[in-house]
Parts: structure tokens; C-alpha cells; sequence
């Protein structure tokens, strides 16, 4: 098979080449203070490509913040509906293994019960770009779920830093052949490897816990006090769900004035108070751990039963933007050797 | 720490208070909250320039205010939200042990330098407490000098339309996810602007205009109140520098009101009160 290399300002150049086209959607890495935020980009976004990883995740160009879901007007011969945006190609660089392995376990999500037309389209319509990891912090977990700094799941293409300047082209799947193919002369270059170019390898990333051991657990223990230890400090806002790749749970809200309106698709999260708060007053999780607890416990536990996968990828993103000092990895940890004690 | 530890053991062994909230170490260059219920993890209690968290902020949770008692570790910047607390109402004061730490500064929010707090900061020693624990810090400013802020300067240079501009780039990143009005000690409301449903009051959207809406009504249910503990930006996962807002309405009650929030817990706060001597030349 042939071998493709692209180089970084041939990436950019792409890139806005791309986002200059009114009929598609390109997201890409872009310096916001000292962070990098996945972004929409127009044909003049400057990008960044010398990053560690994105405080957000590629998530939001597949399934939006917000998104109309159904256009209306009243006339007096009835009710009229209105067409809703199309839904463009899009391209997505600049995620992680760890992004893009999110993408079969949304896809499960999303056409389960009900097929969710709005999230397979782009699905279908979008290329995914990632980079292979070269730096990893003590945040990183992918590999205790199964991932890797190098995984291809769920990218169409994913690029290996080969030299300072540009990347080999791993092609991935169909769409991703497809892509490099209408692109040839952003791909042609060849790049000699250079050496000292730092790669990670699965061992850099050690296996931290056994997420059977922390279903196991979560399972017998609802009730444990620990829950409150690890969780008290959360003080319920959604900053860790809304960079999750995996967190996916929405709201819909209408907006409409007497003679229109409009129904959107919204994020919404476990973590906030309001997400349970029933009409009575009542709220079932009325404390912050509790919604912790149901935060872990979806992902470790209640999602393996219903697509048997843990629905998290080890990104460690939570962890980052977590200024309550939560965090996920110490908590499975903490969990994982809970079970183990109740094993012997 | 011995000090801290000591004493946070103290309050727990004789039962005076049922929690303790103070702060641990997260990694080398770092501090999480933490919460003490037993001697044991008092050990862990720590105190030094990397303790940002406010952590006044955790008294307006139901299940902290439950409590009969509840100690909480806080510098003079914190306990200026709890003065506002007071003041409005919030928290009795029997109910609270403020266990007041001395700081001559702590560090700014991404871990290099001294926080742009604290070059404004008139508390240096806590001017309220149960206990004061470490040693005196030279104030460096006098109480009655008014605040200015310099990073405002940028923003009141801009025509309309450039600050326009400005903000909607800034809060276009807004993914609302509400980590400022949590991390927020003054924004306790116990349902939001924003959960107000039927009919929905604010747009929860995160477009230009739900996004303008949340970060202005949020600023401006601040005015007066604000006392620049700067959590809120901080704690933004969107780098938004919504500072920017407070300190803009900061520099409003100091002019309009010569009103500085969080220092006299016996004074009231401006938008709760009237006095017939304040000038109205802004009602036209």
C-alpha cells in the first residue's frame, strides 16, 4: 500500500482550504490564553498545531451544544413546518485516540432505542482526523479501557508524528481513503523520519485498574460511603461532562413567540441540581456525590449492561478542567482496590 | 501546617463543629478542597499559596447548611464573600467557624506568579475570624483608597463596537456549564434565573443570545456583591475572562456608592438598600 505524509503547513493549508468552502464544517485545534479548543473554523482561524491535548473534546462537531431539531410557523391554514439547517460534510483534526474512541460508543447511543437521525448524518458525513499521542500526562488512563496513545478506533485517518515538521497517514477506514485520495497533492510529499522524534508507546501509559473489578463494585455498593469521601467536593456544575467525549445526555427546550418557534436539542448533564429536580420540588439526587455517583456509575457500570462497554475513554479531560479538585482516575483507583479487598 | 492541623483537630475531638472544610495537596504545585469529618483527615489539611480555591463557596450547599456547625479554612479575600453572606442573610453566624489564614498572596490561576488578586487585596490578615493562624502580613494598601482595576483599562478604551466584538468572541466559547455560578460563594440562589422554565426566562442555548444573557444577568445579579475572588473566571473551562464584568461593576459601587463589598458585615449593600443622600444622576 502506498505510504502518504502530510506536513504541517500543507495540514493548514487544507484545513482552511476546507473551512473556506461554505458547504462544509471543518473543526480544528485553536489557541485560546495557554489552552487549545477544538473550534469551528472559517478559511481565516489560526490554528495551532503545538499542543498537548484540547481542553474540549471533538465531541461538539458531531453532536452540538445546541442544535434545532424542528422549525415551525402557525398560518392560519395551519401549522407549517420550517427546514431545518442541512447538515454539511465536515472534517475533524486535532483529536486524540482517545476522542475518536468515543465514536462507536456514541454511535451505540445513538441508534439504540431511537434512531437519532441528526447524530448518525454527521457521523456519516464526517472525517475524522487524529493525532497519535507524543505526550501524556498524569491524567491519561486510555489504556485501562482498552485504548492506546496510537489506537485507530474510530478515526478515518490518523497521523503518526514522523519528523518535527509533518506526520505519516495511517488510513483507517473507507471515508479516510476516500478523503486522502481527493486530497493527493496535500499528500504527496514524502518525509524522511527523523529520529528523537518522541513516540508513545502502550507501556508509557501503565494499566491503572480493571473496570470488570469497578462494575463489580459499583454493583454491591450504591450506598457506600465512600462515594460521599471521593465526591463531596464536586460542586455540581457540567464543565466535566460538557468536555467528556462520551458524556451525551441532552434537554429539549422550546423557543417560540406566538406565531413561531423552534425545538432544540441541548446539552445537559447528570451533574447539574437541576437535571432530577421533579415538578413537586423533589429531587432524587438532591446532593452533589449522588450525582457523581450517577456520573461513574453510568459510565462503569449501567452502560456496560445495555452496549458492553465502559462508556469512557480515559481521556482524563474531567480531571483537567476540574477546579474542585475531582477527579476520575484517583476515584476508579480508589474503587478498583476497594473491589480487590472485597475479593479475598 | 501544625497550627491548622492542630486546631482542625480540636474543633472535630470536642465536637464543636460536624465538618471541616479546608484544603489538601494535589500534587506537587497544587490544592484540592477537602473535607474533614474525623482527627485522621485533618492530617492531610494543608495551607499555602497554592490554596485558591474559595471555599466559602461550599456553606451555600443544602446539605452544608443542614449542619449545625461547620468550620471552613478561608483568607481575607474569602472571607469577604462570607461578610456578603452575612450580610444578606444567608449563613448565621453561630453556625460558621472561620478558622482565618494570613496570605500574603497566593499564586495566579495557571502557577506562575503572584494572582493579579491579590496586588489589589486590602485583607492580607482576615478582618473577621474565630481564629487567626499565621504570622501578621504587612497591608500593602490603605482600606479607604479606592479599587482600580488596570486590565479594565483595555476594555474602556474600545469603541462600542469594538467591545462588541470583543465579547462575542470571548463568550462564544461559553458552553454553559454553569462551573462559574458553582464555584460562584455569592450565587446561592436555590433556583437560578436560568431553571426558570415555564416559560424559559433565559435562553439555555449556548448561541450569541442565550450566551449574552447568562454571562449578564450573571454579572449584573453581582453588582455590589462581587468581591473579586476571581473563581468564577478561574474556574471557566472556556478561558472567558469574565473578571472583565465584575470588575467593571466593582469600579461602578465604588464610584457611584463608594461602596466596596465584604469588608463591614453591619453595612448594607447597595442594591438592598436605599438612602435618600445617594445621587440619582443616573435616573434621567
Amino acid at each position: 500500500m502506498a505510504e502518504y505524509y502530510i506536513t504541517q503547513s500543507k495540514m493548514t493549508a487544507l484545513l482552511k482550504e476546507l473551512a473556506s468552502d461554505s458547504g462544509m464544517e471543518v473543526f480544528g485545534p485553536v489557541k485560546k490564553g495557554n489552552d487549545v479548543f477544538i473550534s469551528k473554523m472559517d478559511g481565516k482561524t489560526e490554528l495551532c498545531l503545538d499542543y498537548f491535548i484540547s481542553v474540549n473534546s471533538i465531541k461538539e462537531a458531531i453532536f452540538p451544544r445546541f442544535e434545532p431539531i424542528l422549525k415551525y410557523k402557525l398560518r392560519s391554514e395551519g401549522v407549517e413546518l420550517a427546514e431545518l439547517p442541512p447538515i454539511k460534510p465536515l472534517v475533524v483534526f486535532g483529536g486524540h485516540p482517545c476522542d475518536a474512541a468515543s465514536i462507536p460508543l456514541m454511535k451505540d447511543l445513538f441508534s439504540w432505542d431511537y434512531k437519532d437521525h441528526f447524530y448518525l448524518q454527521r457521523l456519516e458525513k464526517v472525517v475524522i482526523i487524529t493525532l497519535a499521542c507524543v505526550e501524556k500526562d498524569e491524567n491519561c488512563f486510555c489504556t485501562s479501557l482498552g485504548g492506546s496513545p496510537h489506537g485507530e478506533t474510530g478515526s478515518d485517518i490518523l497521523l503518526e508524528r514522523v519528523s518535527k515538521d509533518g506526520w505519516q497517514a495511517k488510513i483507517v477506514s473507507e471515508k479516510g481513503k476516500k478523503f486522502i485520495e481527493t486530497h493527493l497533492d496535500f499528500f504527496r510529499d514524502t518525509i524522511t523520519p527523523e529520529k528523537g522524534i518522541p513516540k508513545l508507546q502502550d507501556k508509557d501509559i501503565p494499566v491503572m485498574f480493571q473496570s470488570d473489578r469497578v462494575k463489580k463494585w459499583i454493583e454491591k455498593n450504591f450506598d457506600h460511603p465512600l462515594w460521599e469521601e471521593v465526591a463531596s467536593n464536586c460542586w455540581s456544575c457540567a464543565a466535566c461532562t460538557y468536555v467528556c467525549p462520551t458524556c451525551h445526555c441532552f434537554d429539549i427546550t422550546d423557543d417560540a413567540t406566538m406565531w413561531e418557534g423552534v425545538r432544540t436539542k441541548n446539552w445537559d448533564a447528570c451533574t447539574l441540581p437541576f437535571f432530577t429536580k421533579h415538578a413537586s420540588g423533589h429531587n432524587p439526587r438532591s446532593q452533589s456525590y449522588e450525582r457523581y455517583r450517577q456520573r461513574i456509575s453510568h459510565k462503569y457500570s449501567y452502560y456496560i449492561d445495555l452496549f458492553n462497554h465502559v462508556s469512557c475513554t480515559g481521556c482524563g479531560r474531567c480531571s483537567r478542567v476540574c477546579k474542585a479538585g475531582v477527579n476520575i482516575l484517583d476515584i476508579v483507583k480508589r474503587i478498583d482496590e476497594e473491589s480487590k479487598k472485597g475479593e479475598k | 501546617m501544625q497550627e491548622l492541623v492542630k486546631k482542625a483537630k480540636e474543633l472535630i475531638e470536642s465536637k464543636e463543629v460536624d465538618l471541616l472544610i479546608g484544603y489538601q495537596s494535589d500534587g506537587e504545585k497544587g490544592a484540592k478542597p477537602l473535607f474533614v469529618k474525623n482527627t485522621q483527615q485533618a492530617e492531610k489539611l494543608i495551607f499555602n499559596q497554592y490554596c485558591l480555591n474559595n471555599l466559602v463557596t461550599y456553606l451555600k450547599r443544602p446539605d452544608v447548611k443542614a449542619l449545625k456547625k461547620v468550620a471552613v479554612v478561608a483568607k481575607g479575600c474569602d472571607i469577604r464573600s462570607f461578610v456578603m453572606l452575612l450580610s444578606e442573610n444567608q449563613v448565621s453566624r453561630d453556625a460558621i467557624f472561620i478558622i482565618g489564614m494570613t496570605c500574603d498572596h497566593v499564586v495566579s490561576p495557571d502557577g506562575t506568579g503572584e494572582n493579579e488578586k491579590c496586588t489589589t487585596c486590602k485583607v492580607h490578615n482576615p478582618h473577621l475570624a474565630d481564629v487567626v493562624l499565621g504570622a501578621p502580613v504587612p497591608e500593602k494598601i490603605a482600606k479607604d483608597k479606592p479599587v482600580h482595576y488596570a486590565q479594565l483599562e483595555k476594555l474602556n478604551a474600545m469603541s462600542q463596537e469594538e467591545r462588541w466584538a470583543f465579547w462575542q468572541e470571548e463568550l462564544s466559547r461559553c458552553i454553559r456549564c454553569y462551573a462559574c455560578r458553582q464555584a460562584c460563594p455569592l450565587c446561592y440562589c436555590e433556583r437560578c434565573i436560568v431553571d426558570f422554565n415555564t416559560p424559559q426566562w433565559i435562553d439555555t442555548r449556548s448561541n450569541p443570545r442565550g450566551n449574552f444573557a447568562w454571562n449578564i444577568v450573571r454579572a449584573l445579579h453581582l453588582a455590589g456583591r462581587c468581591i473579586n475572588c476571581g473563581e468564577c473566571e478561574r474556574v471557566c473551562p472556556a478561558n472567558i475572562p469574565l473578571m472583565l464584568l465584575n470588575q467593571s461593576l466593582q469600579e461602578e459601587a465604588q464610584e457611584k456608592f463608594a461602596w466596596e463589598a465584604g469588608y463591614d458585615p453591619e453595612s448594607q449593600p447597595p442594591l438592598t438598600t436605599f438612602r435618600k443622600e445617594d445621587d440619582e444622576d443616573f435616573i434621567r
